[in-house]
């Protein structure tokens, strides 16, 4: 019997230089980038909506920005202008568009990956969960910034724009700074909770319909309970605490019996306890799944 | 022309990818091996004939329908896909059962049916468990039984042993062989040059979306006179033998070998007839004799023209 | 062996489809789900904070949105994507058999959990609701799954969710007060159950939400025809 050989194929290990392991998750973020731009359905037809909400705003900022609106009022019951209230009011068209991109690409992201058998690739290399989480949720953010964050800084530019003079640009410029906070807000809320039902079950279907029901369904009998019992049972529905939180930084309130805006430290302590918790819910199921080998494609 | 399959200048493409391509082709019957490298349009063609796709240009008929539109013609198919999906929350009975039903087979018969099939598939002891747990194998031979349930007249096989350990391979090739001496026609795709072999000598060669060949291997391989075949002998002087084939005009080129020496000839009929010479006058004691290029993957390489055999 | 006669080929995927749903974790959820109204009647009810029934209704209505979604859109629309519609493509049924057979199993499931969620509801809430009214809900909910399952043969991959905009849509429209809003199942349905401005014939409503189902239904069916796999 003839002796064993290997023969050199001329296949070299790579021995230049790696990049950190705490860089790994900017690769999980570029993939998730990738992937919500992929089709029409996905992202990019609702980011033409969010446009057009855009767009539709800016245009009864600029022809009716002088027009007293009667939809809300000062927080002392005080009439004011379409301009003042104008961005407060669009927090909620941002808010369904967010629901409906949370939809698309938010809450089906982990359970998708984990009923693919993807982890099996992510975790056989040296990819922690926390980087795949963080690649995840900052992924998710910057799509969700441009529908929830974008809009509300183009209309507070058009505020701005739409001053008569230096005093009256420099009084109004604590709007660019609200509406930043209102979309950063707004981003990390339909960000992260959908990310984190995403990872509560291995079902890309039923992940979906449990945020759906959690966010319409559930947000509705808080808004119910809210109104009939205590106002901060309201917060727990994610749009009405935003749309509290952008009435409290704008010095508005919505007028007449329609809807009860939650306490802003409500709405506040709400956002931040959902949006901790969706992450943490999302961190554990990953390490979990990494811990057992799930992940699998049968 | 009549056969199982006619296909008329049959095109399919998707979007700005073409599948299949100016195929004209016609099925008579038996097993026969569609082979083709992965990308060379065996699935569509698998597809058009199963009734799941519609040429974008051409005709291909099955039988004489339209399998996309006839129901009655898709009742004389059974196809086997080549993807694993399938119900996965049925037991094998109840997925075969189903099919069989939805095939024509009346309900009180199709239970029986569908036993006899996972039976044949050799999946009787498991056919009470969910497909869920099944290993590739197992899948495999379920959808091989809700191919054959409804006693169907012509199978279409998708990528059959794909994912299969060795032993069930066998055991499925035995099977395969079985139905087609029973008097089905079977077509069975695969890229797996040896699983073909082990099949069938009927073969069908597709590549970038066109036939490119088709007919018995041996004649395919006949065909192809620009590669000169190869034959190899293993003698204790292989020198004389070259000598002895050297000055022949059908000789292209001899080299040797540890042991022996490789003869490449445009005529092998009359090399064998030289070399038998050749060996009784210098009394050459011949260890063995090959011809390394008659087989499958040969012709295939010879044919596609790249390291696509395997 | 002749080919299958429509009927029984629709009832052989029904009650297939109807063993998968068994199966999964389908039930269980939709049970929760339809628990939530009643759960909401009876913390109001504790509270001494009364539920009115339109309000119940309202509430319902956003159910009707999301359950047919998640049985019947996903279903169709999964059959699609994971190409287990190669297995019925190649069988001799007509195509159109398929969505016949899910829909045939699903809708009256998502119509009775759903009607049977809003009875319980509401006796926990008030007194038990009019026969009408449960037939309407019920009549919304197999409308929207014959929506369901149009969305689905046009979208496969996002079925459930463009069916579940839809609907909300649907929802938002029907709580307009214009012409357009003949044409939303929400309104339709809040008509059927008594609901509107004024007592109404429950003809009309159900008649309106049959036609809306049938461009639908015939939407599917003129898709499923053509959809290669």
């Amino acid at each position: 019997m003839s002796a064993g050989q290997i023969h050199d194929l001329g296949y070299k290990r790579y021995v230049g230089s790696r990049r950190a392991v705490a860089t790994r998750w900017t690769v999980i973020l570029r993939h998730q980038l990738a992937a919500s731009w992929k089709t029409w359905w996905r992202f990019k037809i609702w980011l033409v909506a969010a446009a057009m909400s855009t767009a539709v705003a800016a245009g009864v900022l600029y022809f009716a920005s002088g027009k007293m609106i009667r939809l809300f009022s000062g927080l002392r019951g005080e009439t004011i202008q379409i301009a003042d209230g104008i961005i407060p009011l669009s927090t909620q068209w941002y808010c369904k568009i967010g629901f409906i991109v949370s939809l698309t690409l938010g809450a089906s992201v982990i359970a998708g990956d984990v009923q693919s058998g993807a982890f099996t690739f992510y975790f056989a290399r040296s990819l922690r969960p926390r980087d795949y989480v963080a690649g995840k949720l900052a992924g998710l953010a910057i799509a969700m910034s441009l529908v929830m964050l974008v809009g509300p800084l183009v209309l507070a530019g058009v505020r701005l724009g739409l001053s008569d003079d230096n005093d009256q640009l420099i009084a109004l410029l604590p709007v660019v700074p609200k509406a930043l906070a209102l979309g950063v807000l707004g981003t990390l809320t339909y960000a992260a909770v959908p990310l984190g039902f995403s990872a509560v079950v291995a079902s890309r279907r039923y992940a979906l319909a449990l945020w759906a029901v959690y966010y319409i369904v559930i947000g509705t009998m808080a808004q119910g309970l809210g109104a009939a019992i205590n106002p901060a049972i309201g917060a727990l529905d994610l749009a009405e605490a935003l749309g509290a939180i952008a009435h409290a930084l704008f010095g508005v309130q919505l007028l007449g019996r329609r809807s009860v805006d939650p306490p802003l430290a409500a709405a506040m302590i709400s956002i931040a306890v959902q949006v901790t918790a969706a992450v943490g819910v999302a961190f554990w199921r990953v390490r979990r799944a990494q811990q057992t080998g799930v992940g699998g494609a049968s | 022309m009549t056969g199982v399959v006619v296909a008329e200048r049959c095109s399919k493409w998707y979007g700005h990818v073409l599948g299949v391509s100016e195929v004209t082709w016609t099925l008579g019957g038996g097993i026969v091996g569609l082979l083709g490298p992965n990308g060379a349009g065996k699935s569509t063609l698998i597809k058009m004939m199963g009734g799941l796709l519609r040429p974008s240009r051409g005709t291909l008929r099955v039988y004489g329908e339209d399998p996309f539109d006839s129901v009655g013609v898709r009742r004389r198919i059974g196809y086997a896909p080549e993807h694993e999906a399938t119900w996965d929350e049925l037991t094998a009975l109840e997925l075969v059962t189903a099919m069989t039903r939805l095939a024509g087979v009346p309900a009180a018969r199709a239970a029986p049916a569908a036993e006899a099939a996972l039976d044949q598939m050799g999946m009787t002891p498991a056919m009470h468990r969910r497909v869920r747990g099944f290993s590739k194998g197992m899948r495999q031979r379920t959808k091989l039984a809700t191919a054959i349930a409804h006693d169907p007249d012509f199978l279409l096989l998708d990528e059959p042993l794909t994912g299969v350990d060795p032993i069930a391979r066998a055991d499925i090739i035995d099977r395969i062989k079985q139905l087609g001496a029973a008097g089905k026609t079977i077509l069975v795709s695969s890229h797996v040059l040896y699983e073909i072999e082990a099949l069938t000598s009927e073969i069908v060669v597709i590549y970038r979306g066109q036939v490119l060949a088709e007919g018995n291997v041996y004649e395919i391989r006949a065909l192809i006179d620009r590669h000169p075949h190869r034959i190899r002998i293993e003698c204790d002087r292989p020198r004389a033998i070259a000598a002895a084939l050297a000055a022949e005009d059908h000789v292209a080129r001899l080299s040797f070998d540890r042991g022996g020496v490789i003869v490449e000839t445009r005529d092998p009929d009359r090399c064998y007839d030289q070399l038998a010479a050749a060996v009784l006058a210098g009394g050459v004691v011949v260890t063995g004799l090959s011809s390394p290029d008659n087989n499958l993957g040969a012709v295939f390489e010879y044919l596609t023209g790249d390291g696509g055999a395997r | 062996m002749t080919e299958p006669h429509a009927a029984s080929t629709v009832a052989t995927l029904a009650a297939v489809t109807l063993k998968r749903f068994g199966r999964g974790k389908a039930p269980w959820i939709a049970a929760g789900l339809a628990a939530l109204p009643i759960a909401y009647a009876a913390l109001r009810h504790a509270r001494a904070a009364p539920l009115r029934s339109d309000e119940l209704f309202a509430l319902m209505m956003l159910l009707v949105a999301v359950l047919p979604a998640m049985f019947v859109a996903s279903s169709i629309g999964e059959e699609i994507e994971d190409r287990t519609s190669a297995y019925l493509w190649s069988r001799a049924i007509p195509r159109w058999a398929v969505v016949a057979g899910k829909l045939t199993a699903l809708a009256p499931a998502a119509a009775a959990l759903l009607a049977v969620s809003w009875y319980a509801a509401m006796r926990v809430a008030a007194a038990p609701p009019s026969l009408v009214s449960c037939g309407a809900i019920a009549a919304a909910s197999v409308a929207a799954s014959v929506v369901a399952a149009g969305i689905a043969t046009v979208v496969p991959r996002h079925a459930m969710v463009l069916t579940i905009c839809y609907l909300l849509t649907d929802n938002a429209v029907g709580a307009l007060d214009f012409s357009f809003a003949g044409l939303s199942i929400t309104h339709q349905a809040k008509l059927a159950a008594q609901f509107g401005d004024a007592p109404s014939p429950v003809g009309a409503p159900l008649l309106a939400m049959a036609g809306v189902a049938a461009v639908w239904a015939a939407i599917a069916v003129l898709r499923i025809r053509r959809l290669e796999v």
